[in-house]
């Protein structure tokens, strides 16, 4: 018995360990290499970081009509986590593995040049971008741009800040304008002056997004810019000047009509307080009907988003910036694509109006779109009445600036988290925390803008 | 059999087999070990900071000097040694207490130590998502719990408060790993010769003293190899701790592997992840060395009695 | 039944059951709420104040990852697949090498095993995120990035020593006098380790191969570094990619794992069954 069964388990472990490599090898992709061009197609390695269900099915579709559309040119396309992203594209630099095109947010673009992992698309055909650039409009098409070059285009933005806001819980507080709708707070003494009164019964005044998830981070930045603030101007980094320390102490109130544990509550989970009705209001981007959406609130949830309420006067010491934009899918050609022609012919597919249109608010909701057709949509205007409105007016885009990037970006901000946390959980003063904070930011930032 | 091996002796046989048997292996493994190491020990002795880095120098231990600087270095030292001590402790106790009393061959034993392995077919990040969310201030099942049970009546920020959070992930870390630590402390008792049992019992030992004295000899190896093994997985963990947190609130969480990735991957600050890897090492050399030498005192006090 | 029936004598028998039951509760609690969740809609997941039971049960979830023919959910059997061929690749491969290296240091007086035994640990010591970089350069020089061999071969690198660690600890409690017998009958050392040693080792085999699949099964760093492809991909990236930024999608994880984890929950039962019952079978004497 013994013998047998040892024999038995010796034979299906050798069998096994044999066979793997057959497996594995029949397994094994063509499309390992960029430049692979058997019988005249070539394989685009395409890398795509997170996004809603949904919006990849889109994607997915549209990518094979350009299939069939380019039968020489087939598209590998690879889903990655959105937190694996830094780590992906920083080995595969160092191994010399990157894809041929990247599906990236514009904010990165500065560390990404400076990585040398992207390259100007402008360059590589500036006629082609030319005829791209006046589909769009100019202040959603400069969040692409950086230093001079067109690096990324995207069909869409996220915009922040934003204040979603409990229409139903307003209205029975009386918060309402003169037609009895219910209204956003005006300025920043409203803002907290509701907060107050709204928390109570179990449902906080405000739902605070305040966690160490870079996105958090980002809407607080949005809020400050909105306040005059700047993270650097003439190389020096002003995270200490009035327009920063204002917009802190305003959080640092705010938390008293905060839901608990609102330093560990990302953006996503405190959009899922507010539309589980258990904050009156909230601080968001643009995005908080995809949240909607996603979380299955129900499509008629009493909510509205305004654009987030100003302090009285403006105290910042630069002109105050209405929104922040940052574009999310940016498609951007690795500095290591050996096939750049069919990179732009697969770039050129995308910024067709047919190809965005899903964009509009039709397919994936909660994007602001940049392209003008989409803009003029039908959908667009019946998804976002107010949006498309303004649109028309020509104010949707006033005032709003491409989300601030540059060479030392990402530690800039965890160090900044780090102020802002640190403050928030009541451990010092938001003038001091920035203060402090201020010499290392600039510091960052010298060390990684030296050649300059 | 080759003639030429009749010549050998039976003592010349085994060590010559036991040359084939452990060196290809070792020389593999130790190769690209010292391969690795010597990468990041030199990394750590460079300047290289992916963005801003103006050529290659050696710049001596100017990295380490860095990262000694900050705050979140401290911090993360200190936290490190909080989570190894607290986890590797519990998951040996726990383990050592559920492995040895679940450990018949058959029966209820053998059906929940199969079971007790299911948490282990769910990836690291798929298990701190899920605890992150059962540990959620207002959706969390942990509040839930405790509030219908009358011990809580508003919820507790488990992750988001600076005196819980180590703490919290530190039980994640040895629901984790227990049960493996179980299992094998289970199979090594079964492997203990029965016959020393009875004999205990006609000198007159009782069922603790038999554990004393049988029981944790007979799988004392098991003990230091599993107690080594599981310290150096939870010093390295990253997924969890950095999923579940990141690090924050602030750094109160904040482990070595995390700031290090934070430095080599959000940073692109290359050389200071490898003098913090390297810190991250002498510590954990110097924990095991600490942890062996312990562990044969003990055995040499207990042999000695 | 060797088992510790001294505890029993001042335990009751029902204790262990007890026992048991409780320490299951314990870990199966949060398995047992995520599965919960595949039978729940999206909204009733995030409820608060949460709900225990599916307040409108669905099989949208499962119908979504399995059924579903858009998208990437009809990749599931390939990720399974995938997941299987490397964790039994590697389990059998590490198995082999940590058993015959462990044996070979416990039991042959070599020159420098305590060297060796030492660098072995030391090298376990120097796992972890550290290694993502270089691993990932070297996987992809040897041209194995994306490949499930790739993958394999870095498993075994790393999973090796600790076998060998391991089951040089349970060949140390093995009485040596049973070999020697064996070589008094004419046997070579090589005969008598495949025909004495082994079968006496079985349950440190089953042990180190139980876990080295475990680990395997559930590996996300690595697997996530060095694969990219969905037609490579294992579960653990697959289950990973649930969590996005705008919605954790619990309930079609949940409905994912529930049919990944079941053949791996059998084999679980089956190989202690197997192995154990071989053991009793067989002659510790």
């Amino acid at each position: 018995m013994t013998k047998r069964f040892w024999t038995t388990v010796a034979v299906g472990l050798l069998l096994a360990s044999f066979s793997l490599p057959l497996w594995a090898g029949g397994k094994q992709e063509p499309a390992s290499g960029p430049q692979d061009q058997t019988g005249g197609v070539t394989t685009l390695r395409v890398w795509k970081f997170g996004s809603p269900q949904n919006e990849r099915e889109y994607m997915l579709s549209q990518i094979k009509i350009f299939e069939s559309k380019n039968p020489s040119i087939k598209i590998d396309w690879a889903y990655q986590n959105y937190p694996e992203r830094r780590t992906k594209v920083i080995s595969a630099k160092q191994a010399g593995n990157l894809p041929d095109i990247l599906l990236s947010d514009g904010q990165s673009i500065p560390e990404y040049v400076s990585l040398g992992v992207i390259r100007p698309l402008d360059e590589i055909d500036a006629s082609m971008v030319e005829k791209w650039k006046p589909r769009f409009v100019p202040a959603g098409w400069e969040t692409g741009v950086y230093d001079g070059h067109v690096y990324a285009v995207s069909p869409f933005v996220d915009m922040a800040p934003m204040l979603a806001y409990n229409t139903e819980m307003f209205k029975s507080a009386g918060i309402v304008d003169g037609a009895g709708n219910a209204r956003p707070p005006k300025n920043w003494n409203e803002l907290l002056s509701i907060a107050q009164k709204m928390n109570a019964n179990g449902v906080s005044g405000i739902s605070l997004p305040a966690s160490k998830a870079p996105n958090d981070l980002e809407i607080f930045v949005g809020v400050a810019y909105r306040n005059g603030a700047r993270w650097i101007s003439d190389g020096k980094s002003h995270v200490n000047g009035p327009g920063f320390v204002d917009t802190l102490d305003l959080y640092q109130k705010l938390t008293k009509f905060a839901q608990p544990g609102y330093s560990d509550t990302n953006f996503r989970q405190a959009m899922e307080l507010f539309f589980q009705k258990k904050a009156a209001m909230a601080i968001t981007m643009s995005f908080a009907p995809i949240l909607r959406q996603s979380l299955g609130a129900p499509a008629d949830f009493p909510y509205k988003i305004a654009s987030f309420p100003q302090r009285d006067s403006v105290s910042g010491q630069f002109q105050k910036a209405n929104f922040i934009m940052t574009p999310t899918v940016a498609n951007m050609i690795t500095s290591s694509s050996k096939s750049v022609k069919q990179d732009m012919a697969y770039i050129d597919f995308w910024m067709t109006p047919e190809a965005q249109q899903g964009w509009n608010g039709s397919v994936v909701e909660g994007r602001i779109p940049i392209m003008k057709s989409n803009l003029e949509s039908a959908p667009f205007a019946k998804e976002y009445p107010d949006l498309a409105a303004e649109y028309r007016k020509g104010t949707l885009f006033e005032g709003a600036l491409a989300m601030p990037g540059f060479a030392g970006l990402s530690e800039a901000e965890a160090k900044l988290t780090d102020a802002f946390q640190e403050v928030l959980l009541g451990g010092s003063s938001a003038k001091a925390a920035l203060d402090q904070v201020q010499p290392q930011i600039q510091q960052v930032f010298d060390s990684a803008n030296k050649s300059k | 059999m080759k003639a030429g091996m009749k010549t050998l002796t039976y003592e010349q046989q085994k060590r010559r087999l036991g040359y084939w048997m452990v060196l290809p292996v070792f020389v593999v493994v130790f190769g690209v070990m010292v391969g690795f190491a010597a990468y990041t020990l030199i990394l750590s002795l460079q300047n290289i900071n992916l963005i801003g880095t103006q050529g290659v120098h050696f710049t001596g231990f100017a990295s380490y000097a860095a990262v000694f600087h900050t705050k979140e270095m401290l911090a993360a030292i200190r936290n490190s040694l909080v989570w190894v001590g607290l986890s590797t402790a519990a998951v040996v106790l726990l383990g050592l207490a559920v492995g040895s009393i679940l450990s018949d061959a058959k029966g209820v034993s053998r059906f929940a130590r199969s079971i007790m392995l299911v948490p282990w077919v769910l990836p690291g990040v798929v298990v701190a998502g899920v605890w992150k969310w059962m540990f959620g201030t207002q959706n969390g099942v942990i509040n839930a719990l405790l509030g219908s049970a009358g011990i809580l009546h508003s919820g507790i920020a488990w992750l988001g408060t600076p005196g819980t959070v180590l703490y919290a992930v530190i039980v994640v870390i040895v629901w984790r790993l227990f049960p493996l630590f179980s299992l094998v402390v289970a199979s090594s008792v079964q492997m203990i010769d029965v016959s020393l049992y009875e004999a205990g019992k006609v000198d007159g030992m009782n069922g603790w003293q038999g554990f004393l004295h049988i029981t944790l000899p007979g799988i004392q190896y098991q003990l230091l190899t599993m107690g080594l093994l599981n310290m150096i997985w939870i010093m390295n963990n990253l997924v969890l701790v950095n999923v579940m947190t990141g690090g924050g609130p602030l750094y109160y969480s904040e482990t070595l592997p995390v700031y290090m990735y934070k430095l080599g991957f959000q940073y692109t600050k290359l050389s200071q992840a490898a003098a913090v890897t390297m810190v991250n090492f002498v510590m954990l050399l110097a924990i095991s060395m600490i942890y062996v030498y312990f562990f044969r005192r003990a055995q040499k006090a207990r042999e000695s009695v | 039944m060797r088992a510790s029936f001294r505890v029993r004598r001042w335990l009751p028998r029902f204790g262990k059951g007890i026992l048991a039951v409780v320490v299951l509760l314990i870990v199966l609690f949060p398995v047992a709420w995520l599965l919960l969740a595949a039978f729940k809609t999206t909204a009733d997941v995030q409820r608060i104040p949460i709900a225990w039971l599916p307040p409108h049960p669905t099989l949208r979830p499962i119908i979504d990852v399995w059924l579903n023919p858009a998208g990437y959910s009809t990749d599931w059997i390939r990720f399974f697949l995938n997941t299987l061929i490397v964790a039994v690749a590697t389990t059998a491969a590490v198995v082999v090498l940590g058993t015959i290296v462990g044996y070979g240091l416990a039991r042959f007086k070599l020159r420098g095993s305590g060297f060796i035994l030492f660098s072995l640990l030391v090298a376990q010591l120097f796992t972890g995120p550290a290694l993502m970089i270089p691993t990932y350069v070297v996987i992809t020089a040897i041209g194995l990035y994306n490949t499930l061999t790739g993958l394999v071969l870095a498993y075994i690198i790393f999973q090796t020593p600790f076998a060998c660690w391991l089951s040089y600890s349970y060949f140390q409690n093995l009485p040596v006098e049973l070999e020697e017998a064996a070589s008094v009958d004419g046997c070579t050392p090589w005969r008598a380790f495949l025909l004495v040693t082994l079968p006496l080792t079985r349950i440190g085999a089953v042990t180190i191969g139980l876990m080295t699949f475990l680990l395997t099964w559930s590996e996300y760093p690595f697997a996530v570094a060095l694969l990219e492809n969905k037609h490579v991909l294992t579960v653990s990236v697959g289950l990973a990619q649930f969590i996005t930024a705008f919605n954790i999608y619990w309930n079609q994880m949940a409905a994912a794992s529930l049919f990944t984890a079941i053949p791996v929950l059998l084999l679980l039962v089956f190989a202690q069954r197997y192995f154990v019952k071989g053991l009793t079978a067989g002659a510790l004497k």
